[in-house]
């Protein structure tokens, strides 16, 4: 009797968790969105605000209250409805990404940019006392960063279809993608910053929950070593919102900054500009992450699971690059040539370090973090150019380690579910035992490598070109340590894919079990990221010829000089 | 009329003598009247001054002074006496249960 | 619209300027009454005749019941606290009441949008913990006590009557214009905070945390006063105001015209503010903080962190803003002080709260680490306008607006933790974080708004916690941005700019400890004692799903209250 009067008090706590929780939703929403079928000046609708941003936060917060409320029993039961409704919403998502990218939803030719010009611009009133707007936008840089988002949150559920509690885990990849897509999207620096914290969050619990053994250690470092950065760079919105009597607005911001250099003057004053240049550029390179503020990354991904590791290689390092680009590029000009050299110093030291200490390591994902470091290293230099090329090389950099990275997480994911370790000398031979994982795994390097015809090639190779064309021979340097890397790192490879004879070698881990392969889950996954990676490299102008366009539009319309 | 100087140069040294018993003594009844020692440096200080000024309202100030003094200490030894029948003990340095 | 009325002569007036005041007396007087209400008769001497009195006997049934007191207490407050917030809608109302007329007229109480903010905040404080408290009182402490005893409503109506004396108190502290009547006011509230902390007499803990408290808080009040009659021989009065009629000569503005530094105000200010820095809990008074709030009952704790918290605030906005405001350059150091304080005070809270395992103390650190940031908010405060003309304008308000807002919105997140808490706590005192491992098996919403709460209180957005330090940053790189109009170097920024760097690097390093309840909230397998689900406890789950509410809404949307703490603070 009494396990049965608890049982309906809790249900009636449930019920009333859901309707309350749903009327508040409902209240959010109706008072923060005007309304969603409005056009702006353009004709267009909003696809962002609620298919993009606002859509996956709330159904992925609806979904996991939903789990949270079953009981162990029915959670089972309801674990493959709410991966079926994650990756619905995901896909629907791309189709929307997918579909403004050829101009089917708005007619819209992202090849053309315009410098400090979005497409699908759209303004809400948010917080009228501080003059804090919910205001969107999209131009190419923006929109190749949400486009990339949007192709890997279902990439990744497939991958990582099998994670024990699917019923938290998939919704958290889709609350994760919304996060990141409102960090693209954003135009108001109060939102970019609710969004720049927010996507901690999702990472955060998908470190603490399906980690590795020392997930606390690497899920706090994470949040800590992030924010503190982000604190700093908080400073210096704060800062910059008083000097321009108060407008967030960063199209406003980069108006007047634009108009400053238009005049010949430097916007803010030099001083002022070089500290604002610098406590941003402090957040960015925290998040990208660039030598000596790498630490916590090789922690977060060794210990991260395969989905955390994806989301995290593949566009959380992005929003390092994409800030870099919106604002220090953007919006202090003058200052950006006053510390080329620190970037380029740090772009330079990231690449050599990152690749070197890549070779020592034993530990098959801690071996890519630091490849990701030095690949980061790489977005860094391509900015140091100064080049258009460059730039157009580091935002393609940027997109083909965002397909290339997340298949190296899959590809050392699996390998660990399978073989339950991540050391590289335990094992020989994986293309006997496990054929199916030793060829993604080798295609995954080469891709991870730059080798021609895929897609990292075509960043790496263009990155050099713009180095060359500033800075003369001294491409050497970065050059060399991109093939010597390469020649050891595939070394290292073969000798774990492809030696020990005929029966090669196990790892003790395994504990006399017979390898198995991957599952149809993981090798769909990999297939279609590897499918991306061979056609971004073999066509790489489907987007480079926007990036390439955007890059053109920041030099012709601030930086004012360099020209192609 | 004596000069209010001396009146406020006794309130100076009742509340210093309170203030270092505060400090130094560990019993809580002593603390306690350490406090209304210096309530008493308050109340000389207040009808001191009015007397001063010929302002009534320091006098006010010093009665309600009193009242505040008095409703302090039923309240203390209330506060002490609980503690007591919890810990057979009044001395503050004995009392430490409450740590990190 | 401006009043002024001579108190409790004119008719009407008065009444209606105090009218929360005087609801939440009659409700004091109604909870003294009611609960005592019986079947005693009196006999006629000399006479078999028995006249039924009412007061005593055998009480009915409908006032011996034990949710009696509470239901009152609600009651009152939602009275109270509709008519404050009622008196400044539309065109807001202002009462200058003084006592004495004419040439002996003494301003002793305003009414205006300033001290029916605090006033509402207090009311929301109070009546949140009045309602979490239904579950709380009958709660179970140990066998020996019997159950019946604790259900006794005597009991519970000394705990309303003592919430309720310390809501009048503080509502005094809001209006009070003369510094004596400030200190009565907030004496009022402390007596009445004092039992409550040390309500729990029958655990060893509560008399301990109690008498800590209330010791440290007697000498300091008692120093307060002493500062107060410092100021009284200075002055002759303790008017913060000057009075045109009168001629009487303000405490703010003797301070403004006196010839440098005098050693006796000087000295009765610092008396002055120790008393306010206790209530704070301001290094170097933070002493018996993390020990009343460990040894209080969780929603007591809440009150301290919370409302009497605020209370020292408004005496420091008093004192500082109103009478020791620097006059140009010469006041430099006395700021600087200011600012060293509360440079320590938010270093040293963030540091002892990552040496802190037990929970309770964790938010007393923290809580004392939120009064160095609003220290810090004062120090610029205190600068802006030492400046004087050169000053950004608009600064101070922003300032004062934010450190309003802060103490509004500690009420939906710090009081929400301690409500958590409390909830937590039906199962046994909470001694340390494995109490609160596994929180999230045993009521997932429960450890969400917990986590939640903590993140407000780090300062994570889109919660309110992250409003509130935006503000007062803004406020004080606002002030630090001296010249704006023309392009500023970093080193022409003012000093106050490192203070707001300041607060910031000590909300990364208080993400530590926040972080660290989180995981163990959802990470950590519940201990041996605590694997039930939770007690239903409606009650404190109301009060906990309000702050949440109130984390979330204002969060995402601040617009309301910012304007009515600008209000607010343009009319301190």
């Amino acid at each position: 009797m009494g396990a049965h009067q608890n049982a309906n008090f809790r249900m009636g706590e449930r019920e009333m968790i859901l309707i309350t929780g749903f009327f508040a939703i409902i209240a959010i929403l109706t008072y923060m969105f005007p309304s969603f079928a409005e056009t702006n000046s353009d004709g267009q609708i909003d696809w962002i605000t609620m298919p993009l941003v606002g859509f996956p936060i709330i159904a992925s917060g609806v979904l996991m209250a939903f789990a949270s409320m079953a009981t162990r029993r029915r959670k089972r039961n309801i674990e493959m409805p709410i991966k079926l409704a994650s990756l619905f919403f995901s896909l629907f998502m791309l189709a929307i990404t997918t579909s403004l990218f050829f101009g089917i939803l708005e007619s819209i030719n992202w090849d053309f940019s315009t410098f400090n010009s979005y497409e699908l611009e759209f303004s809400y009133a948010w917080n009228t006392t501080l003059g804090v707007n919910w205001h969107v936008g999209m131009d190419a840089l923006s929109f190749s960063m949400v486009w990339l988002t949007t192709l890997l949150l279902p990439i990744v559920m497939i991958t990582t279809w099998e994670e024990k509690a699917g019923w938290y885990h998939h919704p958290l990849i889709l609350m994760m993608g919304g996060a990141l897509i409102g960090v693209f999207v954003s135009l108001d620096l109060f939102m970019f910053y609710v969004f720049w914290e927010l996507t901690l969050i999702p990472m955060f619990f998908l470190i603490l929950k399906w980690g590795g053994s020392e997930r606390r250690y690497a899920a706090q470092k994470f949040f800590i070593y992030t924010f503190t950065a982000s604190v700093i760079m908080l400073l210096g919105i704060i800062t910059l919102y008083f000097l321009n009597d108060g407008s967030f607005d960063i199209t406003e911001l980069t108006r007047s900054s634009q108009a400053a250099s238009d005049r010949g003057d430097v916007w803010l004053g030099a001083n002022m500009q070089n500290a604002l240049f610098l406590m941003f550029l402090l957040g960015f390179l925290v998040k990208l992450p660039a030598v000596p503020f790498h630490t916590w990354l090789p922690d977060a991904h060794v210990q991260a699971p395969t989905s955390g590791s994806m989301l995290l290689a593949g566009v959380m390092l992005k929003m390092g690059g994409y800030g870099l680009f919106r604002f220090c590029v953007s919006m202090f000009p003058d200052a950006l040539v006053n510390f080329q050299w620190l970037l380029l110093t740090i772009g330079l030291v990231s690449l050599v370090y990152g690749s070197l200490v890549c070779l020592g390591q034993k530990n098959l994902k801690k071996m890519v973090a630091y490849s990701s470091v030095s690949h980061m290293g790489v977005i860094t230099l391509g900015i140091a150019t100064m080049e258009p090329l460059g730039f157009t090389a580091a935002i393609f950099m940027m997109f083909a380690h965002g397909i290339i990275s997340p298949m190296l997480f899959a590809v050392c994911g699996s390998f660990k579910h399978h073989y339950h370790t991540l050391e590289i000398g335990a094992m020989r031979g994986l293309a006997r035992h496990s054929p199916f994982l030793g060829v993604f795994m080798m295609f995954s390097w080469m891709a991870s490598l730059g080798l021609p015809l895929l897609a990292g090639f075509v960043a790496e190779i263009a990155v050099l070109i713009a180095f060359w064309k500033a800075f003369g021979w001294w491409v050497l340097l970065p050059g060399l340590t991109l093939a010597i890397t390469a020649a050891y790192y595939l070394w290292s490879m073969q000798r774990t894919i492809f030696e020990g004879g005929l029966e090669g070698e196990l790892p003790e881990s395994l504990h006399g079990e017979s390898p198995v392969d991957i599952s149809r889950w993981e090798g769909s996954g990999m297939m279609i990221m590897a499918l991306l990676i061979v056609l971004f490299g073999i066509l790489p102008w489907i987007v480079f010829d926007m990036m390439s366009g955007y890059s053109l539009a920041v030099f012709t319309g601030i930086l004012g000089f360099g020209g192609v | 009329m004596i000069d209010p100087t001396y009146a406020i140069g006794l309130g100076a040294i009742l509340f210093t003598i309170g203030l270092w018993g505060a400090f130094t003594n560990k019993n809580a009844i002593i603390v306690l009247m350490c406090a209304e020692l210096i309530l008493n440096a308050v109340n000389i200080n207040f009808i001191a001054a009015a007397a001063q000024y010929g302002d009534v309202t320091g006098w006010v100030y010093a009665v309600i002074a009193i009242a505040i003094a008095a409703a302090e200490v039923a309240i203390g030894l209330a506060i002490f006496l609980s503690l007591y029948s919890q810990r057979e003990t009044i001395n503050l340095d004995e009392v430490r249960l409450l740590k990190n | 619209m401006v009043t002024e009325v001579q108190l409790f002569t004119e008719g009407g007036q008065t009444w209606e300027a105090l009218a929360p005041e005087i609801t939440l007396l009659l409700g004091v007087v109604m909870m003294l009454i009611i609960p005592n209400l019986g079947d005693a008769k009196w006999r006629i001497p000399m006479t078999q005749i028995r006249l039924p009195v009412l007061f005593g006997g055998k009480r009915f049934r409908a006032t011996s019941d034990p949710q009696l007191p509470a239901m009152l207490a609600v009651a009152t407050l939602l009275t109270a606290l509709w008519q404050a917030v009622m008196s400044q809608s539309g065109e807001g109302q202002t009462w200058y009441l003084t006592s004495g007329s004419g040439a002996e007229a003494n301003l002793m109480l305003r009414v205006d949008a300033f001290s029916r903010l605090m006033e509402s905040v207090f009311y929301v404080a109070l009546l949140l913990i009045s309602v979490a408290m239904i579950d709380r009182m009958p709660a179970k402490r140990g066998k020996s006590l019997q159950m019946k005893q604790m259900i006794n409503n005597r009991r519970q109506a000394d705990f309303y009557i003592l919430l309720l004396m310390s809501a009048i108190g503080m509502s005094v502290v809001t209006m009070a214009m003369d510094l004596f009547m400030f200190f009565v006011g907030l004496e009022i509230a402390s007596l009445a905070i004092f039992v409550l902390v040390a309500f729990q007499k029958e655990t060893p803990e509560g008399a301990e945390g109690g008498a800590k408290y209330f010791i440290v808080g007697a000498i300091s009040s008692a120093v307060g006063l002493y500062g107060l009659s410092l100021l009284y021989i200075w002055n002759g009065n303790l008017q913060l105001l000057s009075n045109t009629v009168t001629g009487q000569i303000g405490l703010a503005e003797a301070w403004g015209t006196m010839d440098g530094v005098g050693a006796l105000p000087l000295l009765g200010l610092c008396f002055v503010l120790v008393g306010f820095a206790f209530k704070v809990s301001a290094v170097p008074f933070h002493f018996a903080a993390p020990d009343a709030y460990s040894g209080a009952s969780a929603p007591i704790g809440g009150l301290l962190a919370t409302v009497s918290k605020a209370m020292g605030f408004i005496g420091l906005i008093r004192v500082l803003a109103m009478i020791a405001s620097p006059e140009a350059e010469s006041s430099t150091v006395w700021m600087m002080g200011l600012g060293i304080i509360s440079l320590v005070t938010m270093t040293w809270g963030n540091v002892a709260a990552l040496g802190s395992d037990n929970p309770k103390r964790m938010l007393a650190y923290s809580s004392v680490a939120h009064a160095g940031y609003m220290l810090a908010g004062l120090t610029a405060y205190g600068a802006w306008i030492g400046e004087g003309n050169d000053a950004t304008t608009g600064a101070g308000e922003w300032i004062l607006a934010a450190i309003l807002f802060h103490l509004a919105v500690l009420v939906a997140f710090k009081l929400g933790a301690f409500l958590v808490l409390a909830l937590v706590e039906l199962d046994g005192q909470i001694t340390s974080s494995k109490d609160l491992a596994g929180l999230a098996k045993r009521d997932p919403v429960i450890a969400t708004a917990m986590f939640i709460f903590m993140l407000s209180l780090a300062g994570v957005p889109p919660l309110a916690g992250f409003m509130s330090k935006f503000l007062l940053i803004g406020g004080i790189v606002k002030m630090s941005l001296v010249d704006a109009a023309s392009g500023v170097a970093m080193s022409d920024l003012h000093w106050t700019f490192w203070l707001a760097l300041a607060v910031f690097l000590n909300s990364a390093i208080s993400i530590f400890y926040y972080l660290r309840i989180g995981v163990v909230m959802f990470f950590d397998a519940p201990p041996e004692d605590r694997r039930k689900p939770l007690a239903r406890a409606w009650y404190i789950r109301f009060t906990i799903w309000a702050c949440l509410t109130g984390t979330l809404l204002i969060g995402l949307n601040a617009d309301f209250l910012i304007e009515y703490c600008q209000t607010a603070a343009a009319t301190i």
